[in-house]
């Protein structure tokens, strides 16, 4: 990698389903995956993300040209409160997607290493499942009937953490 | 139930519909919430209120223990008091060994709210939580705790009893941390049965006296308002922190210290009226303290030496902070004072803080500079912690760049090493900076402070390639490149002083090895910037010679391929090489301090006794006339180099010459205000070198010079003697070495090593080398440069006993001969069997 990387570089993803995506390198560092695949000078050619279908791609390409051209926190002390405002109403926004794609998106920010990302969407998670009784919750998260506690560990489980039952 | 609709669910943001078809339940492939990792799935729950995340457990067997990883514990505000009290109970029961209860509301001020706050409770026999009051006759509804080790309360208030109860019934308890809670008023803790080692008090308003005596308390560190404080009978209190408020002279603190003065190393106070203070009071003797920090309320310019006299007290003392607190910083003109001299024997580490460049400020840098005898670091820091919350950046940025600016000016030529924070370019924050993230930047050289160039200026950095590239060429076979690095750096020096991007552009990695004085490669392309090891350059015991030349410039190979080696793997050692035995001793290294002190001044005089030598060789050389004249330039770039016994006539022929050259093009540059172009430089280098003006001179020049060939023949004769016959081997070698030493010791290793192989045991090694013989069979510290080889053959002495012994050099006269007919030829050989016939006479001779 040339020391004097402009910030016209590109970076170019293939996902699973053969879409190539082009996107400026400051938008692909916002995954900490592919910055240190660009510091280890390994994202020369296109970088196969063999596990990320080009739906969610897309979507994550938006969360982070949206992060990457909002200024950062610990950059700037006197960013104007707007641009957080736009940012926490991007997020929002954002988040408002079907429980298949958040978990697609969280497994893909997972491997590819987007901190902020991961959070909003167990966040997002959270909110959904927040309040909940047992059985909705293994509805909206969808948990394998097989998973399922014993009735016996499961009374076990309640008495132990009574706390949280009442 | 085989409707088609499986799945209905609500988000806070609005309803979704979500529409599966066909199918029985769950059966959706790509559900994979479960199969994250946990460390997502703990993310996930931590955004849940704690009992949200607690009744998951009955989810699934996936989910069963995840919310027990939750590292913060995220309790709803309504129901909260019984919530924390099951959970506390639980982490008890469960022996939790460290409490970290943080239930500060972080959305308003801890101060002012702390009636709402938690009380901690305790726990009961009859597995409840109690929040007593007042403390009951018997203590025995209390049940004991004796897995809590560290407790940390925020935000959480705590009865008298509690806290003593808390104290007296957890035996292991060594951490106690109280912030921002509603304590009673007079906090009295001690006696025996209370374990407590480490007590931290911050930020608790309605505290009015702490008392706290008798209990091996190891650490108190109090921040709040002014109270009284009363310590007794703590035999091992080692750290006391007071630094936030004034209480010092409201409770004669340094007069309690008194008591317990033995064992404290770290102390810190904070003073209000230094002067008083200092003066009233006696300061205890303080023999122990390692670490002293004072924050000095320093608004007028009063001299604050006064202040030294508790440094003075503390004899072991190693890292001293002064914090002088200041608002309006007032200047008054006067002369510095200077403090009695009192040697500091153990400070290292000297730091001031809100240094503004007032001579009250200065005095006290002043002190320590001259009286730290063992000071390795200061840092002077203009920023002033105390009020700087108050201020705008703004305003904040300029006092701080005006406390800069005095800084350099006024310690510029009095410190050796100046550490001095680095103004950002942005404006700081707008809440309290701390600055602790910013940079700090060093210089070494003495009497310079240079600033960070942080964007290399343009061409610069391109000359010095150009230049470099050049000019290399024609040194680099004579094997010149240090010099010339050199030169190029102190050209560059001259030009605008920007020599940091120089030297760091130019410069190559270094790391060892032997050198000529100090031990470092010179060469630019390596081998070290591939970061190979020494090693990696010794194959079987030996020099890889090709290697080496490949890798650096041939004098550079050629010397290091000379520096013998061990081939039985003698073990590496650290070496002193100023010393010849390789060892350090205080002697040696004061005699070398004296040396490099010595070459320092003459950098700055040009009749420092020992360059005498030197510069008498300069004016002898036999150059175009007028470089003579750039005889100034010379001293003061080059004297050190030049000393070492690479320096022949030629090699300073080529150097004046070239410092000439560089000389000239600067005056150009400065005077005449003429581009540098290096080429230009680099023709007339060449065309100087070039000419006949300047007469190489003969290898007989100077006694020390090596000669030409940089080969040294030497002799060593092996007897040989079986049971019954006397046979006499004459081996013989030809051996490139530094000294005579050397050689001589590397062919006896080369005959115990052919007695090796041809399994001559019991074998006599004759030498006529007496010193080589003696150091051989030394069992004392050999010369460090020798060590490899002695080693070696201690080795096969032990191995093979063979006897060593010295021989006179007409008894030796085969071996002697063997070396002359050697001398004319260029080959390497052995002879075991057929002997020319010099030999067999000489053989035959010594036989009778």
């Amino acid at each position: 990698m040339s020391t004097s990387s402009s910030s016209s570089k590109k970076i170019v993803l293939k996902s699973a389903d053969n879409e190539t995506f082009e996107i400026d390198e400051i938008v692909a560092l916002e995954s900490q995956a592919i910055k240190n695949m660009i510091e280890d000078e390994c994202a020369d050619n296109v970088i196969p993300l063999g596990n990320i279908d080009s739906k969610t791609l897309s979507k994550i390409i938006e969360y982070c040209k949206k992060h990457a051209e909002s200024p950062k926190k610990d950059d700037n002390a006197d960013i104007d409160e707007k641009a957080v405002e736009d940012l926490k109403s991007f997020d929002a926004e954002f988040a408002k997607v079907d429980m298949p794609l958040i978990q697609d998106i969280l497994m893909a920010a997972n491997f590819l290493n987007i901190d902020n990302l991961i959070g909003l969407m167990c966040r997002t998670i959270a909110d959904r499942i927040k309040g909940k009784t047992p059985e909705e919750i293994r509805k909206i998260l969808n948990i394998n009937k097989n998973d399922l506690l014993s009735p016996e560990q499961e009374a076990k489980a309640r008495e132990e953490n009574s706390w949280a039952f009442d | 139930m085989d409707s088609p609709l499986r799945q209905f669910e609500a988000s806070s943001y609005g309803y979704q519909l979500k529409i599966f078809l066909g199918g029985h339940g769950s059966s959706n492939p790509d559900y994979f919430i479960s199969q994250m990792p946990d460390d997502v799935l703990v993310r996930m729950l931590s955004f849940l209120p704690i009992k949200d995340a607690g009744a998951t457990s009955s989810l699934s067997t996936r989910w069963e223990f995840l919310w027990c990883n939750l590292t913060q514990l995220n309790f709803n505000l309504m129901s909260r008091c019984k919530d924390i009290d099951y959970c506390l109970r639980f982490a008890l029961d469960k022996k939790v060994e460290k409490l970290d209860l943080n239930l500060l509301d972080q959305s308003q001020d801890a101060r002012e709210f702390l009636w709402n706050n938690f009380d901690l409770p305790l726990p009961s026999l009859d597995g409840n939580m109690i929040h007593l009051v007042e403390w009951p006759s018997s203590s025995a509804m209390v049940i004991k705790m004796p897995s809590l080790k560290e407790v940390s309360l925020k935000g959480v208030n705590i009865s008298e009893p509690n806290l003593l109860g808390l104290l007296k019934s957890s035996p292991c308890l060594e951490r106690l941390y109280i912030f921002g809670a509603r304590l009673f008023s007079h906090i009295h803790v001690g006696g025996r049965d209370i374990s407590l080692k480490y007590f931290t008090i911050v930020t608790c308003p309605e505290v009015y006296s702490i008392s706290l005596y008798d209990f091996d308390l190891e650490s108190f560190i109090y921040d709040g308002p002014e109270i009284d404080i009363r310590l007794t009978d703590l035999p091992m209190l080692k750290e006391l922190d007071f630094s936030e408020d004034c209480i010092v002279s409201r409770n004669n603190v340094l007069a309690q210290i008194s008591s317990f003065a033995l064992n404290l190393q770290v102390l810190c106070l904070n003073i209000d009226y230094p002067k008083e203070i200092l003066t009233f009071y006696i300061i205890p003797e303080l023999p122990n303290v390692k670490k002293l920090m004072l924050r000095i309320a320093a608004d007028g310019d009063d001299s604050l030496l006064d202040c030294i006299s508790i440094a003075k007290a503390c004899p072991r003392l190693e890292d001293l902070a002064f914090e002088l607190l200041w608002f309006t910083p007032m200047k008054r003109r006067r002369k510095v004072m200077h403090a009695p001299p009192h040697a500091h024997e153990h400070l290292k580490f000297f730091r001031i803080g809100g240094y503004y460049g007032r001579t009250s400020d200065l005095e006290l840098v002043v002190y320590f500079i001259d009286n730290a005898v063992a000071l390795r670091k200061i840092v002077i820091d203009p920023m002033c912690l105390a009020y700087s919350a108050d201020l705008t950046a703004t305003k904040l940025l300029k006092r701080e760049k005006a406390a800069q600016s005095s800084v350099a000016c006024q310690l510029r030529p009095i410190l050796p090493q100046v550490y001095l924070r680095k103004l950002k370019s942005r404006s700081p924050p707008l809440e309290q900076s701390s600055g602790v993230s910013r940079a700090t930047k060093v210089n070494q050289g003495p009497k310079e402070m240079t600033k960070e160039v942080t964007s290399p200026p343009f061409s610069l950095e391109k000359h010095c390639k150009v230049m470099y590239d050049k000019l290399a060429k024609v040194l680099a076979p004579l094997g010149y490149g240090k010099v010339f690095c050199m030169v190029v750096i102190f050209f560059f020096k001259e030009l605008d002083g920007r020599l940091q991007m120089v030297r760091v552009y130019l410069f190559w990695n270094q790391k060892w090895v032997p050198y000529e004085e100090d031990f470092y490669i010179r060469h630019p392309r390596g081998p070290f910037i591939y970061s190979m090891k020494v090693s990696d350059f010794i194959t079987h015991g030996q020099w890889d010679v090709n290697k080496l030349q490949a890798h650096l410039f041939p004098i550079e190979a050629d010397f290091i391929s000379r520096i013998p080696i061990s081939s039985t793997r003698a073990q590496d050692k650290l070496v002193w090489h100023y010393d010849s035995k390789g060892v350090y001793t205080v002697r040696s290294g004061y005699r070398q301090a004296l040396i490099w002190n010595m070459n320092e001044s003459s950098y700055a005089s040009s009749s420092g006794s020992p360059t005498n030598e030197f510069w008498k060789q300069i004016w002898r050389l036999k150059i175009v006339p007028k470089i003579t004249f750039s005889g100034g330039l010379v001293q003061t770039l080059l004297l050190h180099p030049f000393q070492s016994k690479i320096a022949s006539t030629k090699f300073l022929s080529y150097f004046a010459t070239l410092a000439w050259s560089i000389w000239k093009v600067r005056n150009r540059y400065i005077f005449d205000h003429f581009i540098i172009n290096p080429a230009i430089t680099d023709d007339a280098f060449q065309s100087a070198v070039s000419s006949e003006s300047i007469s190489m001179p003969v290898t007989n020049g100077i006694s020390w010079i090596p000669p030409t060939s940089n080969l040294i023949k030497l002799n060593c004769d092996a007897s040989f003697k079986d049971s019954s016959a006397a046979i006499r081997i004459v081996a013989r070698e030809k051996c490139r070495s530094e000294s005579v030493l050397a050689a001589e010791l590397s062919v006896i290793r080369s005959a115990c090593i052919l007695a090796a192989t041809n399994g001559w045991n019991d074998a006599i090694i004759e030498s006529d080398s007496q010193a080589a013989i003696s150091l051989a069979s030394t069992e004392d510290v050999p010369p460090w440069a020798l060590a490899a080889l002695i080693s070696d053959i201690q080795y096969w002495k032990s191995q093979m006993n063979l006897q060593l012994s010295w021989t006179s050099r007409v008894c030796n006269f085969a071996a002697h001969q063997v070396a002359k007919v050697a001398y004319f030829s260029d080959v390497n050989f052995i002879w075991l069997d057929n002997f020319p016939s010099v030999i067999t006479s000489i053989a035959r001779s010594d036989a009778l």
